[in-house]
């Protein structure tokens, strides 16, 4: 349960053949690269970068990455989805690596796939615009009156126009107002008419302009002389035309569909491929060594000596812990039933590498929001099912497993919530067994009591501030800054508790005595903070306005404002499940407004109407849950004491975010 | 139609105190909505060229929804307090007006500093984008805005209390 250990690696090679250290490194996966380090001048000066030459794997990553995004147009998977939200590599073996390096040319299957794009591009583009001028004709289909074509006349230019009727009308009996211009209506459909223009060719820009100014919306005309009807009749068969032309294009393309997975795996290798000729730049050499460094799990160290031992025995391995200041990437490793909360910590940012994993520490509270914001018995256990199912169809994918197994224990939650405020499937227990029963009249309901479940999600959130400051006391206290630990986070302990005591003892006559205890608390904890929060200052005046501005909260996320504002944001727990109940609810009322209504299909129209309507409220709610219990702990919690920004512990090797091989 | 006015407007505050706590709803949802959108807005930019932020950006996309939160939870509070919800109502036309005036006040701040917010969000989207590994701190910049709407549905819950607490002769 910890950030895993790590120690710094140095490789020191021959400088001729350096450039294949890490082919070798790539080839182990146990080698984190880092850029050498050049701390002062005489650094500089002595060492020398390598380079390598990518262009040629750049632009091979690019054609397949365009293949890609092609062919996944027209084979799509769920995973698709779900790797948007959770790196989702491909599980491979190297046979079936070798077999689609085999299989794809990445220099005929890109303009091939390229041109067959292009012509589903130009044929849709083409359908498209024969059904804007379908749309525009719509209702002349059946008029035979002659229609010029743009370029039919000699010395004149023609053109289709479409305008409401009353307008038509209206021009008929000012005529006058358009000069150098011949109107003619061709016909009426609906409110509007089909106007033809004919103007001497060097007015018809002029024209144009002044009819498009008087409402006039232009119609793309025919490219010879002909009828309305037989126009008509003419984009019709081109659209016709162009769809089948798209439709052909697209069965070419999905007969293509299958090559996607083998394009992709093509791709993470040569990432994978890339990444490694981009080792080569973050090298050092002299005239006749070359130097690497990078990081490895330390519980990985042995398995390296072994394998440098037998893949590069001119190679010198040196290996230390890393000094401070340096900028270690971070790998988390967590027992199994804490596993799911590290998918949190990885999407929020990993922790420094001095610092500590706080999976462990955010779980509790994460299941628990998660579980208030959904709180429905039936619910919990549709999800605890559904969630069953994806992780074992997904088992082996770790970021997949870990996600559904949160989701788990947040079913586990809710279904626990529902049943202590006897919400199953919002208000069914209570229309099943009646108004009198204990159901519909049960002592924990949030909506009859909405104050009081109010009081218990803000006591929650000043639980949740608390455990906050003690993991800040525990961080700043394993660094071994005991002092900061009291000052920063102890005095906060002071002061929190005893005002809530000092609240109690004013709401309550009978608790006068926490009151005056939590006074004093108070009292100690707010001068305490004054006088230690500023003594990084030089003068006493900037030690006590630092004093003051902390204890009142202005920087930063400590302060008596921030408290307060941070513990009212968990009022939103309440909100979200009365949200979630009053919406099921209202699904029963229609559902059974339905049965009422329709004697022979109610039935089943009922049940259509609950299943449908509780399993949407289910999704849209348990989106809400999953994101507002985790902002509760990414912005009120770890705002306590959290610092992400670590880079991720990544070994150079086939094991990208794209595709992993497992053997 | 005059019954209506008179029982709920003339002799009780309902009414008013409806048309309050409504109004802290509407403004509180409005703004989060609007909110939303900018950050999805500029959300849906950065996923078009980098779909694998999804994650990263869910949380910075929802964050300025809580407004529309505070405002259903004044709502809550002020037909809890007054008996509107569920037991014998207990506000008088004046109390009503009041409560009426900080639900439009609460409103107003909620639905101000959603957008605000959701501006902010949509800046800390960027920097998301440029540097996904500080997407945790990114996520403090817009939560800052948010402490002038948690002030407002404090102030607001402090005067539910207040007002509704008043004994009128």
């Amino acid at each position: 349960m910890a950030i895993d250990p790590v120690l710094k690696v140095w490789l020191i090679s021959p400088a001729s053949g350096a450039e294949e250290v890490p082919e070798h490194l790539a080839r182990i996966g146990l080698v984190h690269v880092s850029e050498v380090p050049r701390s002062d001048a005489e650094h500089q000066e002595a060492l020398r970068s390598l380079s390598a030459d990518t262009r040629a794997i750049e632009t091979r990553v690019r054609k397949l990455a365009e293949c890609l995004d092609i062919l996944s147009q027209f084979h799509r998977s769920a995973r698709d989805l779900l790797s948007n939200l959770i790196p989702t590599p491909i599980e491979t073996t190297h046979k079936a690596l070798e077999a689609a390096l085999q299989a794809i040319d990445v220099e005929s299957l890109h303009p091939r796939l390229k041109e067959l794009a292009a012509r589903r591009a130009a044929a849709h583009a083409g359908a498209e615009r024969a059904k804007g001028r379908l749309k525009a004709l719509e209702g002349f289909d059946a008029l035979g009156v002659a229609m010029p074509a743009e370029d039919g006349l000699r010395w004149s230019s023609a053109a289709l126009w479409l305008i409401p009727t009353k307008l038509a009308e209206r021009l008929g009996a000012t005529n006058s107002t358009l000069e150098g211009v011949v109107l003619e209506a061709l016909g009426n459909a609906g409110s509007n008419t089909l106007v033809a223009s004919v103007a001497l060719r060097e007015h018809a820009d002029q024209v144009a302009s002044r009819l498009r100014e008087l409402g006039f919306e232009p119609v793309p005309g025919p490219e010879r002389n002909t009828t309305v009807a037989a126009y008509v009749q003419a984009i019709r068969e081109e659209f016709k035309s162009r769809e089948a032309a798209a439709r052909e294009v697209e069965a070419e393309l999905s007969g293509l569909g299958p090559l996607r997975t083998q394009v992709e795996l093509v791709l993470g290798h040569e990432e994978n491929a890339l990444e490694t000729a981009r080792a080569v730049s973050k090298m050092a050499a002299t005239g006749r060594a070359a130097v690497m460094v990078g990081y490895v799990r330390a519980r990985e160290a042995e398995v390296l000596k072994a394998a440098m031992a037998r893949e590069m025995p001119e190679v010198s391995l040196v290996l230390e812990p890393p000094a401070a200041g340096d900028n270690v990437p971070v790998s988390l490793t967590n027992k199994a039933l804490f596993r799911p909360a590290q998918f949190l910590v990885e999407m929020f940012g990993l922790p420094s590498y001095n610092a500590f994993d706080p999976s462990a520490f955010l779980m509790l509270s994460f299941v628990l929001f998660f579980g208030i914001c959904l709180g429905d018995a039936i619910y919990g256990l549709v999800m605890l099912a559904m969630c069953l199912a994806l992780r074992a169809r997904y088992r082996e994918y770790p970021g997949l497993r870990n996600f559904f197994s949160l989701l788990c224990y947040g079913a586990v939650s809710t279904f626990l919530v529902g049943a202590a405020t006897a919400t199953a499937a919002a208000d069914l227990p209570a229309r099943v067994f009646g108004s009198q029963s204990i159901f519909a009249n049960w002592p924990a309901d949030p909506l009859k009591k909405p104050v009081a479940a109010l009081g218990i999600a803000l006591a929650l959130g000043i639980a949740n501030q608390f455990w906050g400051i003690a993991m800040k006391f525990r961080g700043l206290w394993l660094q071994g800054d005991k002092w900061g630990a009291l000052f920063d986070a102890g005095l906060w302990f002071l002061l929190l508790p005893g005002l809530v005591l000092l609240m109690v003892g004013q709401v309550s006559p009978e608790l006068a005595l926490a009151g005056t205890v939590g006074g004093w608390m108070a009292a100690a904890g707010a001068v305490g903070l004054v006088l230690t929060q500023g003594r990084n200052e030089r003068s006493v005046v900037g030690k006590v306005v630092v004093g003051v501005v902390s204890l009142y909260g202005i920087v930063g996320s400590y302060g008596c404002v921030s408290f307060i504002g941070d513990t009212l944001s968990y009022s939103r727990l309440l909100a979200l499940g009365l949200t979630t109940t009053i919406v099921g609810m209202a699904v029963n009322i229609i559902a059974e407004l339905v049965r009422l209504d329709i004697a022979v299909l109610g039935t089943v129209l009922f049940l259509v109407v609950m299943a449908g309507g509780h399993l949407f409220n289910l999704l849209i709610s348990g989106l809400g849950a999953f994101i507002h219990a985790a902002r509760l702990i990414f912005v009120e919690f770890f705002g306590r004491f959290y610092e992400p920004g670590a880079q991720r512990f990544a070994p150079l090797g086939a094991t990208g975010s794209r595709i992993r091989i497992t053997g | 139609m005059e019954d209506f006015v008179t029982q709920y407007f003339l002799k009780t505050g309902a009414g008013w105190t409806v048309i309050g706590a409504m109004m802290a709803v509407m403004f509180g949802g409005v703004g989060s909505a609007r909110g939303i959108r900018i950050a999805g807005g500029q959300a849906a930019g950065v996923l078009s060229e980098k779909p694998e932020l999804f994650g990263k950006l869910l949380v910075l996309m929802a964050l300025p929804g809580t407004q529309g939160f505070y405002g259903f939870i004044i709502a809550i509070f002020m037909a809890a307090q007054t008996g509107i919800l569920g037991g014998a109502l207990k506000v008088t036309p004046l109390m009503g007006l009041a409560l009426m005036a900080v639900g439009i006040c609460a409103g107003i701040v909620q639905y101000r500093s959603a957008i605000y917010q959701g501006e902010a969000s949509a800046a800390a989207i960027s920097m998301t984008a440029r540097r996904p590994e500080e997407s945790g701190r990114s996520i403090l910049i817009p939560a800052l805005v948010e402490t002038y709407a948690v002030v407002a549905l404090l102030a607001s819950i402090l005067f539910i209390m207040w007002v509704t607490a008043m004994k009128v002769a």
